[in-house]
C-alpha cells in the first residue's frame, strides 16, 4: 500500500511554543486516518501545515509525491479540506457557493454542472441547491461544504472535527457519506476529539499531545497495548479508577478482590481508555 | 492569471453587492448627495466651477466604491472564513483581487457616468466636453487610477481589524488632494502630496478632455498626464502584489488567516 501522505520532523512554532513538535506521521492511500487529541495538542495546525494553510518551520511534507513547498499547486489539486468552522459565502446560494469553488479550480464549463449535480445527490442535498446557505442548518451547511472540497475529486480529504456542533442525525449521515466516499477510493484524514468517531470510523489512528505524535496504530492495536480488558470501579473515596488486564480472568479476579467499592464493571478496553492513559497521564501527567 | 478564477470572483463580488444594500449608500447615495450640495452651492456660477462640482461628485463615487470594495475585498473573506478555501485552490489572491476589482471598477463607472446625466437632467447644469470620447476615456483612466490605490490599500487592510475606520478615515484625503474638489493649487505646502497620486493626474486630464485645460502646476498636456498616472498606477500595482505576497506569508506563518 503506498503512502499518500509524508509528514517527516515538521516543526511548527508560534513565538516560542511549538504547536507540532518533530511529527513524524504517514498516511497510506485508501485509508481513513483518524488524528486524536485533546485541545491545543496541535490537530488543526497539523491539517493546516498539510494542506499548505500554514507554513512550518522545519521538517518536510509532501502529498500524492508533491512537496507542499515545491510543488503546492500539484499538492492542491489532490487535496481537499472540510473545515471545523462553516467556510461558505453566506450572501450565496448552496449552488452559487459550488460554483464559485468549481471555477476557482478551474474545472471546465462542460464538466462543472455535471459534478456540482452528481455530488449533491451523492450527499442528498438536491433540494436544498437554491437556497441561502444561511438557511440551512449545522448538518445541511456540512454537506454543502462537503460538495465544494469534492468538486475537484482529491484524492485525500482531510476534515477537521467534522461533527462538532451537529446532532446525532446528522453526525450518522455524515458518517456515512464519509464511508461512502472512502470506498470509492478517497483517503481520508480525520482529526476529532470524539473517540466514538474515530473508533467507528477509523482503520488507524495517531494520538498526538503537546505537538507530538504519541501513538500509532489500529483502534485495537492500541487497546491491546493496554490490555484487552478493563475494570472500571467507583470507590469509597468517590473517584473512578480504571486497571486494564490482558485476560477477562485476570480482569475477575481484580474485581473480587476489590473491597469497598460502589459500583464495578468490566467490560473491553476501547480507545477511550487509550486516549486518557496516554494524554492524561503517561504523557501530560494525571 | 486563471481567467475562471477571475470571473468566479467577478460573479461572486457581483452577487454580494446585489444581495447586500449596504453598498448602496457609498456606492449610490453618497456621491449623489454630494453633487446635490456641491451644484446648490454653486448655483449661480459656471464653466469651470460647475465642471468641478459635477466632477467631484463623479469622482467621489467611483472612490467611495472603490475604497470600500478594495478594503472589503479580503476583510469579508476573512469574516465569513472563506479565505481558506481560496487559498487552499490553485488560483492565486490575486486573481480573486483582480476578478472582484473588475466588477467595482464597473460600478464606479456607471456611478460616475449616471452622477453627470442626473447632473444635467435635474440641474440642468451639465458639463458642455470639448472632447467627449478623450473625456470618457479620461473618466476610464480615473477609475483605474483609484482602482490601484484601493488595490494596495486592500493589501494593507488585511493587517488591521479597523478596516472599516481606516477606510471612513481615507475617504476624504484622496478626494481633496486628487484635486477632484478645487484645484490643487489651493492647497498651498500640501500640493506635492497631489503629484505622488495617480488620480490627480488622471483627474486633470479629464478637465483637459472637458474644457481644454487642467489645473496642475506642471501641465505638459494630456499626454503628458495619461503617462504620469500609467507611471504611479503601475507602481501602486507592484507595490500592492508586493504587499500581498508579504502578508501572504506573514498570515501563513501565523496562522492567522481567519482572525475574526
Amino acid at each position: 500500500m503506498s503512502e499518500i501522505i509524508i509528514v517527516e520532523g515538521v516543526v511548527k512554532k508560534y513565538g516560542d511554543r511549538a504547536a507540532v513538535n518533530g511529527l513524524d506521521l504517514r498516511v497510506n492511500e485508501g485509508e481513513i486516518f483518524g488524528f486524536l487529541g485533546p485541545n491545543g495538542a496541535g490537530k488543526t495546525t497539523t491539517v493546516r501545515v498539510i494542506s499548505t494553510l500554514t507554513d512550518y518551520s522545519e521538517g518536510s511534507v509532501s502529498v500524492g509525491g508533491h512537496d507542499i513547498l515545491k510543488d503546492p499547486k500539484e499538492a492542491k489539486k489532490l487535496m481537499g479540506v472540510i473545515q471545523q468552522h462553516i467556510s461558505l459565502d453566506t450572501d450565496l446560494t448552496v449552488r452559487e457557493n459550488m460554483m464559485h469553488h468549481a471555477m476557482m479550480h478551474k474545472i471546465p464549463k462542460s464538466e462543472r454542472m455535471r459534478r456540482i449535480n452528481e455530488l449533491a445527490d451523492y450527499v442528498g442535498l438536491d433540494e436544498y441547491m437554491d437556497k441561502m446557505i444561511n438557511t440551512l442548518s449545522g448538518g445541511w451547511k456540512k454537506r454543502a461544504a462537503t460538495v465544494c472540497s469534492l468538486l475537484h475529486k482529491p484524492k485525500v480529504l482531510f476534515l477537521d472535527e467534522p461533527t462538532v456542533g451537529l446532532d446525532v442525525q446528522a453526525r450518522r449521515l455524515l458518517w456515512d457519506i464519509i464511508r461512502k466516499l472512502n470506498d470509492n477510493g478517497t483517503t481520508i484524514f480525520l482529526t476529532s476529539h470524539y473517540i466514538e468517531e474515530v473508533e467507528a470510523l477509523c482503520d488507524r489512528v495517531g494520538i498526538i499531545n503537546d505537538g507530538k505524535l504519541i501513538a500509532l496504530g489500529t483502534p485495537s492495536e492500541l487497546c491491546n497495548k493496554l490490555g484487552s480488558t478493563a475494570v472500571e470501579y467507583y470507590g469509597a473515596d468517590n473517584k473512578t479508577e480504571y486497571k486494564y488486564f490482558t485476560s477477562r480472568e485476570e480482569a475477575n479476579e481484580f474485581a473480587s478482590s476489590l473491597g469497598d467499592v460502589k459500583t464495578v464493571i468490566i467490560r473491553n478496553t476501547n480507545l477511550e481508555d487509550c486516549f486518557v492513559e496516554l494524554t492524561g497521564k503517561s504523557v501530560s501527567g494525571p | 492569471m486563471n481567467l475562471k478564477a477571475v470571473t468566479a470572483a467577478f460573479k461572486q463580488q457581483g452577487i454580494q453587492f446585489l444581495a447586500d444594500p449596504q453598498w448602496i449608500i457609498p456606492s449610490i447615495i453618497a456621491p449623489f448627495m454630494f453633487t446635490i450640495v456641491a451644484l446648490y452651492m454653486h448655483t449661480d456660477l459656471t464653466g469651470p466651477v460647475v465642471l468641478t462640482a459635477v466632477l467631484g461628485g463623479g469622482v467621489l463615487g467611483m472612490w467611495g466604491n472603490m475604497l470600500f470594495a478594495s478594503g472589503f475585498t479580503i476583510t469579508y473573506d476573512r469574516y465569513n472564513g472563506t479565505i481558506e478555501p481560496i487559498m487552499m485552490t490553485p488560483s492565486h489572491m490575486i486573481d480573486v483581487i483582480a476578478g472582484r476589482s473588475i466588477w467595482n471598477a464597473l460600478i464606479g463607472l456607471l456611478n460616475a457616468v449616471l452622477v453627470f446625466i442626473s447632473a444635467e437632467a435635474i440641474f440642468g447644469v451639465g458639463v458642455s466636453l470639448a472632447d467627449p470620447l478623450m473625456f470618457f476615456a479620461m473618466l476610464v483612466l480615473t477609475l483605474f487610477a483609484l482602482a490601484s490605490i484601493g488595490l494596495m490599500l486592500a493589501a494593507l487592510f488585511v493587517l488591521t481589524r479597523a478596516s472599516f475606520v481606516v477606510m471612513t478615515i481615507l475617504q476624504f484625503p484622496i478626494y481633496v488632494f486628487s484635486g477632484a474638489l478645487f484645484p490643487i493649487q489651493q492647497l498651498g505646502v500640501f500640493a506635492p502630496i497631489s503629484y505622488v497620486l495617480a488620480p490627480t493626474w488622471s483627474v486633470d486630464a479629464l478637465k483637459i478632455a472637458a474644457i481644454g485645460h487642467g489645473d496642475t502646476i506642471v501641465s505638459l498636456g494630456l499626454s503628458f498626464n495619461v503617462a504620469i498616472a500609467f507611471v504611479l498606477m503601475a507602481f501602486y500595482i507592484a507595490a500592492a502584489y508586493f504587499l500581498f505576497k508579504i502578508i501572504e506569508r506573514n498570515i501563513r506563518e501565523s496562522g492567522a488567516l481567519v482572525r475574526y
